[in-house]
């Protein structure tokens, strides 16, 4: 008997620990991909059984490429959904690009919301219509999609976010089997690697809204919003050439960055001590303007790069034969390869545009 | 003996010149006096929040000539009340007589200021424009609560007569007036209404005597203070109230004081008001009671309802002078600004969004400017972000529907159920947030910009993943009544992860 009500005791004070009711439930289906929800609704106070589809039953590949185009570097990407997905694509956004980009000729706002907002709003306006005019030059959507440029000042992170347009005759996504060109970034920065978060269409993506604010419910749905998408290695815009050049100075920045892949588990950290020593000789070469130097670095990191990946040499930096279209990674876990091809050819394309600069002096 | 009787009487003739000067003096003053109040009580009807600091320096200057003056004149004291609630001044006491007028006779025939009735600014006008052959329906008795009270020692005087002389006023007004156990004088308002045009205002009804005690009540409030938010709203709700009484400048202890609440029509963004308004609390209850400590003072704490709004929290002191003084209290949620309802146009003439509610009992000063369009200034931030990604989406004219009230709280819109039966607004939801100043609705049918119900998850993921803003927002999708999102513009968590 005293074990029965320690027992209750003990559910009881978990329960309260965890605000959640004994009944609250969220089990998950791996064969049909789905949760079923049980919780109260915080506003009829009815106990509801819901479905939510998870948004990953896709199958990505998706093709990077990267050229100058004498004013800036174009990346181009190609996103293909293979014959095995069951939803369409209808979100790529290329993330997890540092905050490097400030808005040309941005007006200020002057007034103060709370005494004069009818000013602010106009002054709100004059600089909505600056970003989108930057924007518009920046971002490019294939028909049908369209393209956002999103800041999120708080993360220091800057995203490009493509998704299917409103319009009745816009498509709802990429469905299985289609490929789709035209998604397109234009900026001066070099290339870096980053992942581009993917999600299939649903009927409600707005499942998880309705679900109580409470721990355990929090907790679950950060869980399953954990498996809610897809993430593809991508080229993106990261490395900002220095300005006045300055060779030394941007080696540094592209070992930098290369220190960020190992997070999202695109080097091993064996790869990564490698290239490190070599680009500290790059960096003391440059420093002193030894072309030889700089040569001999740049040639022992692309060998250590291109040797992980058949066929991949600079000629492919720009872009890569059909069948290396980048497929999804688990950003969370450790590097499953040496080094990842998308990061390799980054490597190739800035350091052979350093060495580039190096030969001609400026 | 003529000589004697003549001295006599020049003395009594200069005496009698000398009583009519002071007499004349009186008059005036007492005609300035009433001006006074008239302009003050004008203010007080024009200008809720001033109200307190106008009958305080109304009830001080009264105070300071009593000391030179034997009679002074003090507002009324309390108010009938009606059947909306306590009235708050004569000016409401016509407004609720020509209500009840049009009530019971079914006519319109009864004009307030010669507007319709519900604006009426500050005096009364009352005037029956359609026959009625029966006097006794031109009558009307405000009772038993209909009486307006004067303090201990004060009589109720009405265009300058002695009210207990019933009939006295010209055709206009007759007057009861009885003495209530405490000392006080209670009135009952007979009003008669005869042919013709009448004015009545503050001016022609009050308080008139020798204060018999010098205690005085005062009420104020805890410095430093934020004003309460509505209940429900996040934030601190109370707001603490200080009632103390002196007895010539000296804390007076053990004095009982009793302390009300009521809420002031038409205030807080609501622009309809009934007696079933949620109001707040003091010490939570409807009225409390006490005595002052050594300080001469009492403390009271006044919590907020859900409905945001200027109270009035009264003390009452039966043995002061002035028997009853009054706060106001703001409910409401901060720093909450409109909408522009100056919207610019897009590179095709089209204007970038409209303001859409079609919420008639919350509009302000006009559907545009109206009160059901306030937010924070990070929500409008935010929506202004929202907006420009739907005008690259091509999405037309944005329709925005109700954000939240001027000083927020609960929202409590007008709807038509399932079954077409009309609900008015009455202090329910179904507006379940839209309280603090971070929510809106966007219509998808109004204002020209329709969006398949199979395209509303695009449009869903789209704002969550494609928002720029620097707090996410979620958008919750529902459709009480009629095709609409409900946006969340701050502080939503769950519109997809964004990990690194």
């Amino acid at each position: 008997m005293k074990t029965i009500q320690k027992s209750l005791l003990f559910i009881a004070t978990f329960c309260y620990a965890n605000f959640m009711y004994a009944q609250d439930s969220a089990v998950y289906n791996a064969s049909r991909g789905t949760w079923s929800l049980y919780y109260q609704d915080a506003e009829t106070k009815q106990w509801v059984n819901k479905e939510y589809v998870q948004q990953n039953a896709i199958a990505p590949q998706v093709q990077s490429s990267v050229r100058w185009t004498g004013k800036a570097f174009q990346y181009n990407y190609t996103v293909r959904n293979q014959r095995l997905a069951k939803q369409a694509i209808d979100l790529f956004r290329v993330w997890g690009i540092p905050l490097i980009y400030s808005v040309p000729n941005m007006p200020p706002i002057t007034a103060d919301f709370k005494a004069d907002s009818e000013n602010w709003w106009q002054q709100r306006w004059a600089q909505s219509s600056a970003k989108r005019e930057f924007e518009n030059n920046t971002v490019k959507a294939p028909k049908g999609w369209s393209a956002g440029l999103r800041t999120d000042e708080e993360a220091n992170q800057t995203s490009f976010v493509f998704t299917p347009g409103l319009k009745d005759s816009d498509p709802s996504g990429i469905n299985p089997g289609d490929t789709l060109r035209g998604f397109r970034v234009d900026r001066t920065e070099l290339p870096g690697v980053t992942t581009a978060k993917m999600t299939g269409a649903t009927d409600e993506p707005w499942g998880l809204d309705a679900l109580p604010e409470t721990p355990y419910w929090e907790q679950k749905v950060d869980e399953i919003q954990d498996l809610d998408y897809l993430t593809v290695p991508v080229l993106a815009p990261i490395i900002v050439v220095p300005s006045p050049y300055n060779g030394a100075e941007l080696a540094k920045r592209i070992k930098t960055h290369m220190a960020s892949w190992l997070k999202l588990g695109l080097i091993t950290q064996d790869t990564l001590d490698r290239l490190n020593r070599s680009f500290d000789s790059l960096i003391a070469a440059q420093t002193y303007n030894n072309i030889a130097g700089t040569r001999e670095a740049v040639r022992e990191i692309l060998q250590e790069a291109y040797s992980h990946h058949r066929g991949l040499d600079h000629n492919k930096n720009e872009e890569d034969d059909d069948e290396h279209d980048a497929v999804p990674i688990n950003s969370k876990a450790p590097a499953t390869v040496p080094i990842n091809r998308v990061a390799a050819r980054t490597l190739s394309f800035d350091l052979m545009y350093l060495l580039t600069r190096a030969y001609v002096g400026r | 003996m003529w000589s004697a009787l003549s001295t006599q009487h020049s003395a009594l003739s200069t005496q009698h010149s000398a009583l009519s000067t002071q007499h004349s003096a009186l008059s005036t003053h007492h005609s300035a006096l009433i001006t006074h109040h008239s302009a003050l009580i004008t203010q007080h009807s024009t200008f809720g929040v001033w109200r307190l600091i106008l009958v305080s320096l109304f009830l001080s200057f009264s105070t300071s000539l009593s000391l030179a003056a034997t009679q002074i004149i003090q507002p009324i004291t309390k108010w009938p009340v009606g059947v909306n609630g306590l009235l708050n001044s004569g000016q409401e006491v016509c407004n609720e007589y020509a209500k009840i007028w049009q009530t019971t006779h079914g006519t319109t025939a009864v004009y307030v200021n010669d507007d319709v009735i519900g604006t009426n600014y500050g005096r009364c006008l009352v005037s029956m424009v359609v026959y009625h052959p029966v006097v006794e329906q031109q009558f009307l008795q405000l009772r038993p609560a209909g009486g307006v009270y004067c303090p201990i020692g004060f009589r109720l005087k009405m265009f300058g007569k002695d009210a207990t002389t019933s009939n006295t006023v010209p055709t206009i007004w007759s007057l009861g007036v009885y003495p209530l156990p405490d000392g006080r004088f209670m009135d009952i308002i007979k009003l008669v209404t005869q042919w013709g045009p009448t004015k009545f205002d503050d001016s022609h009804l009050y308080c008139e005597g020798e204060a018999t005690s010098q205690r005085t009540l005062s009420l104020s409030t805890t410095p430093n203070q934020k004003d309460p938010r509505p209940a429900g709203t996040g934030g601190v709700s109370t707001y603490e109230l200080i009632a103390t009484v002196t007895e010539n400048g000296n804390p007076l202890e053990g004095v009982a004081v009793t302390f009300g609440v009521d809420v002031m029509a038409n205030t807080g963004g609501h622009d309809h008001h009934d007696a079933s308004r949620p109001k707040g609390y003091v010490n939570g209850a409807v009225t409390a009671n006490g005595v002052t400590d050594g300080l001469g003072e009492i403390k009271v704490t006044f919590a907020a309802d859900q409905v945001a709004g200027t109270h009035v929290v009264a003390a009452f002191c039966n043995s002061c002078a002035n028997t009853s003084v009054t706060a106001n209290v703001n409910v409401k949620v901060p720093d909450l600004s409109p909408i522009s309802p100056n919207t610019p146009r897009k590179a095709d003439g089209t204007y970038l969004y409209s303001l859409t509610s079609v919420d008639h009992e919350h509009q302000g000063q006009s559907r545009y400017v109206g009160n059901q369009y306030y937010l924070t200034q990070e929500a409008s931030n935010n929506l202004s972000n929202l907006i420009e990604l739907l005008e690259i989406e091509g999405w037309g004219t944005v329709a925005l529907n109700d954000a939240s009230l001027f000083w927020g709280g609960l929202y409590d819109i007008s709807y038509t159920d399932k079954y077409g039966v009309f609900h008015p607004s009455r202090w329910t939801t179904p507006h379940s947030e839209h309280r603090k100043g971070e929510e809106i609705d966007i219509s998808f049918t109004r204002a020209g910009n329709p969006i398949r119900v199979a395209k509303q998850k695009q449009f869903y993921k789209k704002f969550c993943e494609d928002k720029k803003v620097k707090v996410p927002f979620s958008i919750l999708h529902h459709y009480k009544s009629g095709p609409h999102f409900h946006i969340r513009l701050v502080d939503a968590n769950r519109c997809g992860k964004t990990p690194n």
